[in-house]
């Protein structure tokens, strides 16, 4: 939803009834609500644009999910998931004002905001420049009021568990499937991987023999907890006088991993922050702000996720009881030296001689990863209200420290392989690979880790004046930004400033124009600066008189905005100079000399643009109880770099260094949100709401071939942007489409991605060339295009209860990863058991033949693969106790209980393809319970 | 009061002041120079140059042309070629385009070229200046038309116009500003055999035939021995010769270019080189021309190698050819057809009724156990291995290991036996280098033109074709003559076709060569490999790979893209 609630509501607390619980319902249009735009405040009425607000105080009372992403996320109109403002990509995160990296973010405790602001068109966020480009998302975090102190403690503690576990083949299913694979593969029968004769021995396996046939299945409890449990503990402090006031918060959460019997996984995130605000004299005031996020986590020496997918279920005895060497003089010798994990010996086979599963997880030591990151922030702020009234100017500077450490232990343990003595039947040898060696020393890895400084400014110049039925507001603005990453050359320098100016007649009529000048790196000295420039207007037409008998109609807002936003998205930087740089190093002879290579050429660019138009309506009726906000928008993203390689012939031989300005994507879309609100009886109200966003992506310019023939169907130009572009199959070749001696049968067009036979994907072939290529590549799908939501928020007397639902439609995706796609010498999922062989010689096979080479022919993604990806899900579902103040406990007020369930319910016709994660965490639902108490 | 006003706006012009935007907005220098750079220091300024020899055909880092024709195939399974030879070749999927490689490099020596004819080489000295300037604009022109050979013989063809048509000739660094003058059309086929040439005399008049040493400083510092490595004379006559035999050849040839020219290029060649002084049993490992303990000392000297590239040290041609028991992956599977191109012994060509069916390869030409791997043959990687593909072994067809031969057989040319020994425990490497120009090509080229233009014993410029098929197969260990000897003109003619497959074969040549004379039968015909059954007496011959090409295809197609950016005619069929 949008607009959940003002504190000048909450202030007002004057929803009537005292049983009914005190917090405020839903209203989208706060007209008199302020925003805080950081660089400038203005009121909800004065804004011409698209832009959405959220206090996250009173979202919290129903909704208690802390992240960021869980206040958005079906929660405000125009935004798929939780960042991706129209469709256009993940819009930009600044945190007081600063671009913050996901890391800083997503570490970020609702708790300790204040308010979310989602600026989507140009002029609504103008004033942030080139990182604006996909939007901007503002979180301000929260400051001391003057007043009493306030004390918040919170604790949660939640249970999750997976929603589904990958499914591997056994052993016996294992090697039946690859024997068949190899026989796909031309393998001569007597020379399979695996006899039948071993096969058929596991049907004899008995607690003496095991460790020779082995069969691991480690989704199971010996290595998996059913459920992992986190804990979460937050505690403000707030308050202060006039002069002085302050905000500091402290965060702990610790989540347990999913290793049972192991060295233990878990993460560790402290948290801290203490924003401070000043009074220096009476024109100056000062804020001093800090906060650190520090994460600690560690696990065994390997990725576990990633091993479960990978080691077949026949490797290696990972466990075995060393009581079945018969000789008793050897299992002496063994066992003099060995460590016994429950009286059991680590297995291993000749080619896991030097590591294994269990060793892995138990002796191999750990891995450490710390994250830690470190802000501090100063702002003045001026009244110049003695040079004339309504003048004011504020400067910030600020820095930001984040570094990652990764460091790892490496044991070394002994394997020990059990061989067994075919004429004896039993075990006699033991075959024993390296010896335990425990290493306390924590080595650094350099790859993993990483570090950045952030060192950022900003002053303005703020005009804010009423002369009668005039209202004037100016800001003049100068925003700098440099971001500094551990071994890159250039840093990420943002640099703007330019003027905004809002005026508004009687109240009724605004207009509102900004001109930003971009600056730029990356473009010749002499023309670092752009002119972006963005113009809106309104009209509260409820305002006016005429509609004053339009009694149901409480507020109508109609509202228009254009404007051009520039941005240097692309990474080279001496595109417009000629250019050389050495090369690789050439022998001759006795001596070495290097290249000389052209590294650029120069080319005429200017800055990529993007223009959005965005016109839509606020309104309230039924004496505000029903809300909506409605809007159309188109968003170009014009004139990108674009390497112009089907331009420019390769005689040039420099082809590949040709840019323009070129390729331009348009994204056009209705958000729509609304929400009703019902007062049942005096302690009984119920909210209902929701938020649709529906978008269509187009390409308006495409550096591309130019087409001819047959072959125009693969022009880009003029295609949905998120096309999925993939060969057609007609489900799998069968018997009948090859001659006795193997090949096609005459007609068939020839697949050019290797050879093929029966239970091999058919693709069509488009182009009627009479050969299978990328030329035969058609629209098979498109990405996510509408996203809608809907919730139900109920109060009764002290309980509220809060629903979410978040759909998508429009949406495809490709089966992939060796889990979906069985090639190759990997382990065997379900999948396989469906593949197309000997015993399922049917063309609508869900799964092509098997092979253990690698997928060549059949990898390529075609509509093979694909399937509608629309799913419905409740991301959150919370019934909340509301501590009311009548009695002894009246000092709690605002405090509360709840439970909430997340994600208990996932509703999709392709669950099956969605919900399994092959090679990392499972996807979890969970029930968590809060406490937070407030005094 | 006044003063803290006063102190505020101070204070904010103050900070004004510390925004200062031309200084953020400056990148960081990157090391990049420009052109004044690049011509003022010398290193960077013969660098431009090296960049040309960046894309020269490394002609054994793999064998993919052998895989597309009667040679060989591959047993990776994901092979570009494997497509290739099964339908797929076409202008959008093109294994074999040197389109892009060729025109980047040209781009540097046109540069080149235009860039770096005022560069001081050597500033100590007038004489050794000159001497550098010349040498790097031979080196530059013969570069030139190593390139626009390898387009001539992947690109140029018929028209779809009807004419037989080159590539367009780039001889400048063209402007991408103006489509006039980069939208170039192709040239006709002779001029750019014409162009070809004209590089060559070029480079021929400024190149020494090899860099040695002369003894006065002055030479030698500029165009001595330190250059080896570098394109020389020899290596640029060899382009000369190839040129002008592929213009008389019958894909190409309209009667401009005669087979007379080409014989007469490749005999000077010879003149240059000891004639066939060195082409005797004497010199037998000049066979392994490839191996450095046979070949190339500290000079480039040797009669056999004109020009190659500098020595490293690696296994990866190992890794990618020896025979799974050897630890190797056993890409390049030689086909039963190239075994049978190996004639017996006495020099006459292998038939049924001459092979011991249960040991064909017996009483062979020396060169077969030399060239490919088959059941039987062994080889010493510092102990003696006896080669096992029978039915059952890990390295047979059909075996369980997946990089088991096709065919029956593994490569043994280019592999470093007596140095790289692939055992884990092991692991040694080798000393390696490429070979991109070899006297056995000119003679090859020599006995099939003179042959062609003057008959089996018609001298050119002192030698006969007749003769240099007999010196080649004598240093092979073919000592009887009488079955070459006896061979007409025609006969010859087919019989030094069979031995440049011989000689050359996983050198890049066949593919072309089979193109080049229009043999479109023998480019379609299926390839055959072995099944050796387990006792090892029973050899049964079997169909591996289809072999589909279609007639156009003695002309390699213009790269699709290309002729979509501007008019640009197509080759015939494609």
């Amino acid at each position: 939803m949008c607009l959940t609630l003002s504190q000048a509501l909450f202030a007002q607390g004057n929803m009537g009834v005292e049983s009914i619980v005190e917090i405020p319902l839903d209203s989208l249009n706060k007209e008199d609500l302020k925003i805080n735009l950081v660089l400038e405040e203005i009121s909800k009425e004065r804004t011409t644009g698209s832009i959405n607000f959220i206090d996250a105080e009173s979202e919290m009372m129903r909704d208690s999910r802390s992240n960021i992403g869980s206040a958005i996320n079906g929660k405000v109109s125009g935004v798929f998931d939780s960042y991706n403002i129209w469709g256009t990509g993940n819009a930009i995160i600044i945190v007081d004002g600063i671009r913050q990296d996901r890391y800083y973010y997503e570490s970020l405790n609702l708790m300790e905001v204040e308010s979310i602001v989602v600026l989507k068109d140009a002029v609504s966020k103008a004033l942030y420049g080139a990182q604006g480009d996909q939007g901007v998302i503002l979180i301000n975090t929260k400051r001391g009021k003057a007043g009493i102190q306030k004390i918040r403690i919170r604790g949660e503690y939640s249970l999750s568990e997976p929603r589904v576990l990958p499914n591997y083949l056994n052993s016996v299913d294992y090697m039946e499937k690859y024997n068949e694979a190899q026989l796909n593969d031309g393998v001569d029968a007597l020379s399979l991987k695996f006899s039948q004769e071993l096969i058929d021995s596991y049907s004899t396996v008995n607690s003496s023999n095991e460790a020779f046939y082995p069969d691991n299945d480690f989704y199971t409890d010996e290595y998996l907890r059913p459920f992992t449990t986190d804990v979460n503990v937050f505690a403000d402090v707030s308050g202060g006088d006039e002069d002085a006031r302050y905000y500091v918060s402290t965060e702990w959460m610790q989540s347990d991993g999913w290793l049972n019997n192991a060295i233990p996984d878990k993460t560790n995130r402290f948290n801290f922050r203490g924003n401070l605000d000043f009074k220096i004299n009476q024109y100056m005031k000062m804020a001093v702000d800090a906060s650190t996020r520090l994460n600690f986590s560690e696990r065994p020496n390997v990725n576990y996720w990633n091993e479960f997918a990978s080691i077949l279920p026949n490797a290696y005895p990972v466990l075995w009881d060393p009581s079945i060497i018969a000789d008793e003089a050897t299992r002496d010798m063994v066992l003099s030296d060995a460590n016994l994990i429950d009286g059991k010996l680590l297995g291993g086979s000749s080619s896991f001689a030097n590591d294994q599963i269990y060793g892995d997880l138990v002796q191999d030591g750990r891995v450490k990863y710390q994250q830690r990151y470190v802000q501090f922030g100063g702002k003045l702020d001026f009244d110049l209200s003695f040079i004339t009234e309504g003048l004011a100017a504020k400067a910030y500077a600020g820095m930001n420290f984040y570094n990652s450490l990764f460091t790892q232990q490496d044991y070394e343990y002994a394997i020990y392989e059990p061989i067994f003595n075919d004429s004896l039947g039993l075990c006699d040898t033991v075959n024993i690979h390296g010896v335990d060696n425990p290493s306390n020393k924590y080595n650094t890895n350099e790859d993993n880790s990483d570090s950045f400084r952030q060192l950022s400014y900003y002053g303005n110049l703020t005009y804010n004046r009423n002369f009668g039925l005039h209202d004037l507001s100016a800001v003049a603005v100068i925003y700098a930004d440099q971001l500094t990453f551990n071994g890159e050359l250039q840093k990420d320098v943002l640099f703007h400033t330019g003027l905004s100016a809002n005026y508004m007649y009687n109240k009724r009529y605004i207009a509102e124009f900004s001109a930003m000048g971009i600056g730029s790196r990356k473009l010749d000295e002499d023309n670092r600066m752009e002119l972006a420039p963005s113009a809106g207007l309104a009209w509260i037409v409820s305002k006016e008189d005429f509609m004053d008998n339009i009694s149901f109609l409480n507020y109508l807002k109609l509202r228009a905005s254009y404007g051009i936003s520039k941005n240097d998205n692309w990474n080279d930087y001496f595109l417009y100079s000629s250019t050389f740089r050495q090369g690789s190093s050439l022998s001759y002879y006795t001596h070495d000399n290097q290249a000389t290579l052209y590294a650029s050429v120069a080319n005429d660019i200017h800055l990529q643009m993007r223009k959005d138009l965005s016109i839509g309506l606020d309104a309230s009726m039924l004496n505000n109880a029903l809300n909506v906000e409605m809007g159309y928008f188109s968003s170009s993203s014009v004139d990108n770099i674009t390497l112009m390689s089907s331009t420019y012939p390769q005689l040039l031989g420099f082809e590949d260094l040709m840019y323009n300005n070129y390729n331009s994507y348009r994204t056009q879309g209705i958000e729509l949100g609304i929400n009703y609100t019902q007062k049942i009886s005096d302690d009984f109200s119920a909210t209902i709401g929701g938020n649709l966003l529906h978008i269509s992506p187009k390409i308006t310019k495409y550096e591309e071939p130019a087409y001819i023939g047959a072959d125009v169907a693969l022009i880009r130009e003029g295609t949905a942007t998120d096309a999925m572009w993939a060969l057609v199959a007609d489900g799998l070749y069968g018997e009948a489409d090859f001659n006795a001696d193997g090949t096609l049968v005459n007609g068939l067009p020839v697949p050019s991605f290797g050879a093929v036979q029966p239970g091999d994907i058919k693709y069509l072939d488009q182009n009627g060339d009479d050969i299978i290529n990328q030329n035969d590549q058609r629209i098979v799908g498109n990405s996510n295009r509408t996203q809608y939501s809907a919730y139900l928020d109920i109060r009764y007397k002290n309980l509220s209860f809060y629903v979410l639902g978040i759909g998508r439609l429009g949406d495809s995706d490709y089966r992939t990863g060796s889990y979906f796609r069985v090639f190759g010498d990997i382990k065997y999922s379900e999948y396989a058991m469906q593949a197309y062989g000997p015993n399922n010689m049917d063309v609508n096979a869900l799964h092509p033949r098997l092979s253990t080479n690698s997928g060549g022919h059949n990898d390529a993604n075609s509509n093979y693969w694909l399937y509608e990806d629309n799913s419905f899900t409740l991301p959150t579902m919370q019934l909340t106790y509301h501590f009311k103040g009548r009695n002894k406990l009246s000092f709690l007020d605002h405090s509360q209980a709840y439970v909430r369930g997340g994600n208990l319910v996932v509703m999709s016709k392709n669950k099956n393809y969605t919900e399994v994660n092959p090679n990392g965490t499972p996807r979890l639902r969970s029930i968590v319970l809060g406490l937070m108490i407030s005094f | 009061m006044k003063n803290t006003k006063y102190n505020i706006i101070l204070l904010i012009v103050l900070m004004g002041l510390l925004f200062d935007s031309c200084e953020i907005l400056e990148p960081e220098n990157s090391n990049t120079f420009n052109i004044e750079d690049v011509e003022s220091i010398v290193t960077y300024a013969e660098g431009v140059l090296l960049s040309a020899y960046n894309n020269i055909p490394r002609s054994h880092t793999n064998f993919s042309l052998s895989y597309a024709c009667d040679d060989a195939v591959t047993n990776d399974q994901g092979h570009s070629v494997k497509t290739t030879v099964d339908g797929g070749w076409t202008s959008n999927t093109n294994p074999f385009d040197t389109w892009n490689n060729s025109y980047e490099s040209i781009l540097y020596i046109n540069t080149f070229l235009e860039e770096m004819s005022d560069v001081e080489w050597w500033w100590k000295d007038k004489t050794t200046n000159a001497f550098y300037a010349q040498r790097l604009r031979g080196e530059a022109y013969g570069l030139r038309a190593v390139y626009y050979f390898n387009l001539l013989q992947a690109h140029a063809g018929m028209g779809t116009n009807g004419e037989m048509l080159g590539v367009p000739i780039v001889d400048h660094v063209l402007d991408a500003n103006n489509p006039d003058d980069y939208e170039i059309p192709r040239s006709t086929f002779n001029q750019l055999v014409q162009f070809i040439l004209t590089d060559c005399d070029s480079a021929i008049s400024n190149l020494p035939d090899r860099y040695e040493n002369s003894g006065t400083y002055t030479y030698d510092e500029a165009m001595g021995m330190q250059y080896t490595n570098r394109i020389n004379g020899l290596a640029v006559r060899l382009i000369k010769a190839k040129t002008l035999l592929y213009a008389a050849s019958p894909a190409y040839s309209d009667g401009t270019y005669t087979y007379q020219r080409a014989a007469e290029a490749a005999a000077a060649i010879m003149n240059l080189n000891d004639g066939l002084g060195n082409v005797n049993f004497a010199n037998h490992n000049h066979l392994q021309f490839y191996n450095n303990d046979n070949v190339v000392g500290d000079k480039n000297l040797h009669p056999e190698v004109f020009w190659y590239s500098a020595k490293s040290t690696s296994n990866s041609w190992e890794e990618d050819n020896y025979l799974p028991s050897l630890y190797g992956e056993g890409r390049t599977d030689p086909t039963q057809e190239l075994v049978n191109a190996f004639p017996m012994l006495d020099g006459t060509p292998v038939t049924n009724a001459k092979i011991n069916s249960s040991d064909p390869y017996s009483g062979r030409d020396p060169r077969l156990s030399l060239n490919i791997l088959y059941n039987g043959a062994t080889i010493n990687i510092g102990n003696i291995i006896n080669i096992n593909t029978q039915a059952g072994s890990q390295d047979a067809v059909g075996s369980s290991d997946p990089n088991t031969t096709l065919t029956g057989y593994y490569l043994r040319k280019f592999m470093n036996v007596a140095n790289v020994n692939l055992d884990p425990s092991v692991n040694s490497e080798g000393t390696r280098y490429y070979t991109f120009a070899r006297y056995t090509d000119a003679l090859l080229m020599f006995a099939e033109a003179a042959n062609q233009a003057a008959g089996p014993d018609g001298d050119i410029g002192g030698f006969t074709a007749r003769q240099v098929i007999n010196a080649i197969r004598d240093r092979a260990g073919i000592t009887l003559t009488d079955h070459v000897d006896g061979l007409s003109k025609g006969q010859m003619t087919d019989l030094i076709k069979n031995e440049r497959r011989i000689e050359m074969c996983f050198e890049k040549q066949r593919f072309w060569d089979l193109r080049r004379w229009k043999m479109t039968n023998e480019m379609k015909l299926p390839v055959n490999g072995v099944q050796v059954s387990s006792d090892g007496t029973n050899y049964s011959y079997v169909t591996v790979e289809n072999r589909n090409y279609q007639d156009y295809q003695i002309y390699g197609p213009i790269p699709y893209q290309e002729t979509q950016k501007y008019e640009m005619v197509q080759n015939q069929g494609w």
